[in-house]
């Protein structure tokens, strides 16, 4: 019974793919990660320096090595450490040297946590982290890469890589949708529309939430809405997994994620759409990746 | 098996025992791993939990040399979308850590910290602004009688 069970796990994780599709998410998350980057640029100096309000997580003495990474910097500096960032994030997009600045992009991150963002503690920086460090563990610049336009003379070489780092991403997504929709069921807000109608003029709310509040329709409808989104999401992660059902759930997430910004202002989450393409079979987004972007025979 | 393998094996038996501990408490809130370990993999479960029906923010006064207390503009410090704004104000990882009395040890730092950045004022007070949500807007109901408010700190 273990020899089957042990086959299909090292199938599973450790079968050569074409890198293709986490190329194309490497690509797609450093842009999103670029752009998250540029949001919080003008506010830096507030949010990141010794000229804010500052309460960093962790305490060091003073005239300590550890002092420099925990405690608050000048304005210049801390701008200076923010280009870094944000040069890290480009060079990781372009795939120059990949694994480096993927794991120089997840310290930036724990430091800018430890200094700022643990007073806002939320399960998109956990996410953005933790698929940061796989990629800093992937072969996702084995295809679409300045390091394989230096290694094999073409930005459209490529090398097969194992499928662990793919269905890392993959499993993750699925932890994070199965928990979601399954706390969802048990947790007492979201029995009825109330949960809705209120975010919807709550600290979150956008004037389009307002808006739709002022509509004044009947608590039914919101009713409605709150089980569309709990059926939606119960689904969601077995669609995500079964090719026949596959673009319909695309398609659902793709859906509530841009609702959820276009009402809620979360537009962090946005970031999860790119990351469906793990679910696809590698060898298909190869395919497609040829014949579409490459404009060439399979 | 080369040590490289090793390790991914390691690294991925790691995560599936963590994921699905994290998994379990978020069902059953039951720990089978010690909390620190599944802590950060629960948080990436962990869904737009409920609602409020009231409006929350963080407000500082600073108290004038003519002896009055005007508004100290919280925005300028903590750039950031309202919701953001409203949020930090609870000083979460504060509010949540399982030493007792550390959001107040961080509120008053912060008015310190506050006083420190602005010294024109004589002595500056922290409060949470609570006021009911209202379709009229986000601040529709911010105004008497309906906004109460909770002292959390002043320094000196």
């Amino acid at each position: 019974m273990m020899r089957p069970f042990f086959a299909s796990w090292q199938r599973f994780w450790f079968r050569e793919v074409p890198p293709h599709s986490m190329a194309l998410l490497r690509i797609a998350f450093g842009l999103f990660l670029s752009a998250y980057w540029l949001v919080y640029l003008p506010r830096a100096g507030m949010l990141f320096s010794e000229s804010g309000l500052l309460q960093p997580l962790l305490a060091a003495p003073e005239n300590h090595l550890l002092a420099l990474f925990v405690v608050p910097l000048s304005p210049a500096a801390t701008y200076v450490i923010y280009a870094l960032a944000l040069l890290s994030i480009v060079l990781f997009t372009l795939g120059w040297d990949m694994r480096m600045n993927a794991f120089s992009i997840a310290l930036y991150m724990l430091y800018y946590y430890q200094l700022s963002f643990h007073n806002f503690p939320s399960s998109y920086n956990r996410i953005l982290l933790f698929v940061t460090l796989v990629f800093a563990l992937s072969g996702a610049d084995r295809a679409y890469s300045l390091r394989m336009r230096h290694e094999k003379g073409s930005f459209t070489a490529w090398e097969p890589v194992p499928a662990w780092p793919q269905m890392l991403i993959a499993l993750q997504l699925t932890a994070t949708y199965v928990g979601v929709s399954l706390q969802k069921l048990m947790i007492a807000g979201w029995y009825g529309g109330e949960v809705l109608s209120y975010s919807f003029i709550g600290r979150w709310a956008t004037p389009l939430g307002f808006s739709l509040v002022r509509l004044n329709v009947p608590i039914a409808f919101y009713d409605w809405l709150t089980n569309a989104v709990e059926l939606g999401q119960i689904l969601l992660p077995f669609g995500l997994w079964m090719r026949k059902f596959q673009w319909w759930a695309f398609a659902f997430g793709a859906v509530f994620h841009g609702l959820v910004t276009v009402f809620l202002g979360m537009w962090w989450f946005l970031v999860l759409i790119p990351c469906y393409i793990v679910f696809l079979d590698p060898d298909s987004v190869r395919r497609w990746a040829c014949r579409r972007l490459e404009r060439k025979p399979e | 098996m080369n040590a490289k393998r090793v390790f991914v094996q390691a690294l991925l038996l790691g995560y599936l025992g963590v994921t699905l501990a994290a998994f379990v408490f978020t069902v059953f809130r039951v720990e089978l791993l010690p909390r620190r370990l599944f802590w950060y993999s629960y948080g990436m479960m962990a869904p737009y939990q409920g609602y409020a029906v009231e409006n929350a923010e963080l407000r500082a006064l600073g108290l004038t040399a003519a002896g009055e207390w005007e508004e100290i503009d919280l925005y300028r410090y903590i750039p950031t979308g309202r919701g953001e704004f409203s949020y930090r104000g609870y000083l979460p990882s504060a509010r949540f850590s399982p030493d007792e009395g550390k959001a107040t040890e961080r509120y008053r730092a912060l008015a310190a910290l506050l006083h420190e950045r602005e010294p024109q004022y004589g002595s500056v007070a922290l409060y949470f602004d609570v006021w009911p949500a209202s379709p009229g807007g986000y601040e529709w109901l911010r105004h008497d009688p309906f906004l109460t408010f909770e002292f959390l700190a002043a320094h000196p």
